[in-house]
């Protein structure tokens, strides 16, 4: 019996491939493959670019709406929110006598202290800071791994 | 001598991938120049539509291009060359697969068949008619098939340059040739026999 690592050569198998149907090359391939590669070149620059731009645009978008987004939830309930929001009451026309029943209250607030960092709101606040974070690394990430896989 | 010359030959090309990698992309038309007539008669072979080879010839040279600094020099510039060609052309003919091209033929066949019978087909193909059936048997093999048989047989590669070229190993080559040869055989009878009915 024959063995397995034994392949013979095979000249029908040969000439039967040869027959199958190969078109030739045009004359210009290669100065067409040059321009398509220099096209496809500048094409991947181009994306790279603009990626590059539309992560620095949402990556600043993102913290500015953060931020405002922590400056509301600051101006409504913290006492500091409170006293803007009392202030804004007052321009809007508050009487005297109003003025002078709440009066009392105003020595009571206290404006907020380094220790007040330890409060809920502000650990909340740490953790979204944190997450966005991370989010915006792994938006970099990803778009790395894109502008890498588009070199391929 | 021939070794030497190959050598040389290798070493010219690194230093050329050498200067395009630093720059000098213009010179990557030579790379094209000297392989897409080689890379172009593998493709057409593989893919169900030869028309679109000069197509995927292309692709070939731009994804060449682009994965260029990867090019480690540890095997030849042809067969890293040929790899990413096989890879292009088996994607393409994977997307573009004719139905037709199905051989359905029973595993428990090849299996049972004899490899002496086998080896009748190298003095049964002498007649023009036979070798247009194999040519048509050879067709309708998968495109995996096809890459490989004509590396081995029409390419006269080495079964390990076949199994550097399409990822596999070297028995894994081996089996799959001893696989096709059975195949082609069962098909060109299937064909064969079919055409004496139909005639007779």
């Amino acid at each position: 019996m024959k063995r397995m690592d034994e392949i013979p050569r095979s000249e029908a198998i040969r000439r039967a491939v040869d027959r199958l149907p190969a078109p030739p090359l045009t004359g210009d391939f290669t100065a067409r493959t040059m321009a398509r590669l220099q096209h496809a070149e500048a094409r991947r620059q181009r994306n790279e670019r603009l990626l590059r731009v539309l992560y620095g645009v949402l990556g600043t978008a993102s913290l500015v709406a953060l931020a405002v987004w922590a400056w509301w939830r600051e101006s409504t309930t913290s006492p500091l929110g409170q006293l803007a929001a009392w202030w804004q009451e007052l321009k809007e026309g508050w009487s005297l006598p109003q003025l002078e029943q709440h009066l009392p209250e105003l020595r009571q607030i206290t404006l907020p202290t380094p220790s007040d960092t330890g409060t809920p709101e502000m650990w909340i606040l740490a953790g979204l800071l944190a997450a966005a974070g991370i989010v915006l690394l792994i938006a970099d990430l990803l778009i790395r791994r894109w502008i890498a896989s588009q070199r391929k | 001598m021939q070794q030497i010359e190959a050598q040389e030959e290798r070493e010219r090309e690194q230093e050329l991938i050498r200067r395009i990698l630093h720059g000098e992309s213009d010179r990557y038309a030579e790379l094209v120049d000297r392989y897409a007539r080689m890379i172009q008669t593998l493709v057409a072979r593989i893919i169900d539509r030869p028309e679109e080879a000069e197509e995927v010839t292309q692709d070939v040279f731009v994804k060449a291009f682009r994965q260029l600094g990867s090019f480690s020099g540890r095997s030849s510039f042809q067969t890293w060359i040929y790899r990413i060609a096989c890879n292009t052309a088996l994607s393409h003919a994977r997307r573009t697969r004719r139905r037709n091209t199905l051989t359905g033929i029973d595993e428990r066949r090849l299996g049972l068949l004899p490899d002496e019978e086998v080896e009748r087909l190298e003095e049964w193909v002498a007649h023009e008619r036979q070798l247009e059936a194999l040519t048509r048997a050879v067709a309708r093999l998968e495109a995996d098939e096809r890459a490989l048989i004509t590396l081995f047989y029409y390419e006269e590669r080495s079964v390990s340059e076949c199994a550097a070229i399409l990822g596999l190993q070297e028995n894994n080559v081996k089996v799959r040739l001893h696989r096709i040869r059975k195949k082609l055989y069962l098909l060109v009878m299937e064909e064969t026999d079919g055409r004496d009915e139909t005639h007779g």
